[in-house]
């Protein structure tokens, strides 16, 4: 059977979304019911209306959802608009959602979890889906769980979900409903394996800074100050070159702020991204998953032309984990920092990642985080990363 | 003294965790857990491996869940290569 796939960028009120999404999906699928899709609405549409009204439109597709920082599709990238994804093929999925992520993370994922088959006869693949809630604050965690939940050979792949940059409230949906400080789990078993690649551009602009005080996922002090004080010294001289000066940033531009300059582990010649989403009045910054006390950070950026290759980079490393066979299309987890430093230029990364699998189809959102996880892996959760999903033809 | 291939270099183990804790941390808290149980070598056997990530998995938060993440993937790696791949799970 022959994979096809169908994207969509549209605007509107939520209800003439759901509409012109739906006549997308099936002009493009010739009338065939796709296996699986999933939208992501940003926050001028309502994620759970948009999914209530979809649902019954898809027909029997497993629908997933997450609220966004920005929408995209090959054909170009979008604001306050929603986008899909859709694929019909010989693929079987099953799905789970759970909430009360940030307050019982284990038994929320086993929750997500618990109905879902470890192996399916005549498929031999199999690939998992997260998307959770990061202002939950706890992505790593959560997606190390789920691995071990899942098992050791399982390929993860996904996405934190966005809310414009507001760090309110962001929303992750199956079938008709939608939640905040939860988790949907959904696993694909396929004929062929399905490639997850990942890539950033990102490079240290500090020398090592160590977390002095730390309680799970908030960095109150590094190097005995205010964490805030120290991201604003630091990066200061950076932010000065685009005539912004960290002192005087509005509301509006905090989060956008701390997602250009994020912090970096090092774990050997590369480093693993953690991403500040919140300041607190005392100062403290929110991550997106747990810092702990005593951990070395670097603070970090990445020029444009970085972003672009990275991008790239991502598309071709999930080429190589198709064993030759051509990509139908892909999902595309792409951090909000990337649009943010690239700007118009934004656009041609999108495209670059259709044109390394060759022109497909490709639709995806911009994340508070990315999850790519393949067997042996010991980390999940990224930030400032492009994940690419690749469905294989 | 068991073959080579059946011990982890203590550096290896610290590489494994930095991939979440940074190396600065993974190796901080794994030298603490070897000085806890008394280990000093620059590499350790399998029910030393362990003994670490468990003492490692009592920790709260992200440490605690990559230990046992870990000890997961590191009973794995040390199974022998023809266990079939079924009954490997975490």
């Amino acid at each position: 059977m022959t994979t096809k796939v169908a994207t969509a960028l549209v605007s509107g009120t939520t209800k003439d979304a759901a509409e012109a999404l739906a006549t997308h999906v099936k002009a493009q699928l010739g009338g065939e019911p796709p296996a699986f899709a999933m939208v992501f609405a940003s926050t001028q549409q309502s994620l759970a209306e948009l999914m209530a009204n979809l649902n019954g439109r898809l027909g029997p597709a497993t629908l997933l959802g997450a609220s966004t920082a920005g929408e995209f599709t090959e054909a170009g990238d979008a604001k306050g608009s929603a986008a899909i994804f859709a694929v019909a093929g010989d693929f079987r999925v099953f799905a789970g959602i759970a909430t009360g992520l940030k307050g019982d993370l284990e038994g929320a994922v086993q929750r997500a979890a618990r109905d879902l088959p470890m192996t399916l006869e005549g498929y031999p693949h199999r690939t998992a889906i997260i998307l959770l809630d990061p202002l939950a604050g706890n992505g790593e965690e959560a997606t190390l769980l789920v691995a071990a939940a899942l098992g050791g050979d399982v390929r993860l792949a996904g996405g934190a979900a966005g809310d414009d940059l507001q760090m309110k409230a962001t929303f992750v949906g199956l079938g008709e409903t939608a939640k905040s400080d939860a988790l949907v789990l959904a696993v694909l078993f396929s004929k062929a394996p399905l490639g997850v690649g990942v890539c950033h551009g990102h490079v240290p602009i500090s020398e090592g800074l160590r977390v002095t005080r730390a309680e799970g996922n908030v960095v109150h002090e590094i190097e005995g100050r205010p964490a805030w004080d120290v991201w604003a010294e630091r990066t200061r001289a950076s932010a000065a070159k685009r005539g912004v000066d960290p002192a005087k940033l509005a509301a509006a531009d905090l989060g956008g702020y701390l997602l250009r300059y994020e912090a970096g582990l090092a774990t050997g010649n590369a480093y693993k991204i953690r991403a500040p989403l919140s300041r607190s009045p005392d100062g403290s910054l929110g991550f997106a998953c747990g810092i702990p006390q005593g951990s070395v950070i670097r603070i970090t950026e990445s020029e444009p032309s970085r972003q672009i290759d990275s991008a790239r980079q991502a598309a071709r490393n999930a080429l190589a984990q198709t064993n030759g066979q051509k990509s139908a299309g892909a999902i595309v987890f792409d951090c909000i920092c990337r649009n943010l430093i690239l700007g118009d230029d934004f656009k041609r990364a999108v495209q670059s990642i259709s044109e390394e699998l060759g022109g497909v189809k490709i639709a995806g959102f911009e994340t508070y985080g990315e999850i790519a996880l393949d067997a042996g892996d010991m980390s999940g959760f990224h930030n400032t990363t492009t994940v690419v999903l690749s469905f294989p033809e | 003294m068991p073959p080579l291939a059946a011990r982890r270099l203590k550096t290896d183990l610290v590489m494994m965790l930095s991939e979440s804790l940074g190396q600065e941390k993974a190796n901080e808290t794994v030298a603490a857990a070897a000085q806890q149980l008394q280990l000093s070598g620059r590499d350790f056997d399998r029910e030393e491996t362990l003994a670490i990530l468990e003492l490692m998995a009592s920790s709260p938060g992200l440490v605690g869940i990559v230990a046992r993440f870990a000890k997961a993937r590191a009973i794995l790696s040390f199974m022998p290569s023809d266990e079939p791949a079924s009954s490997r799970r975490t």
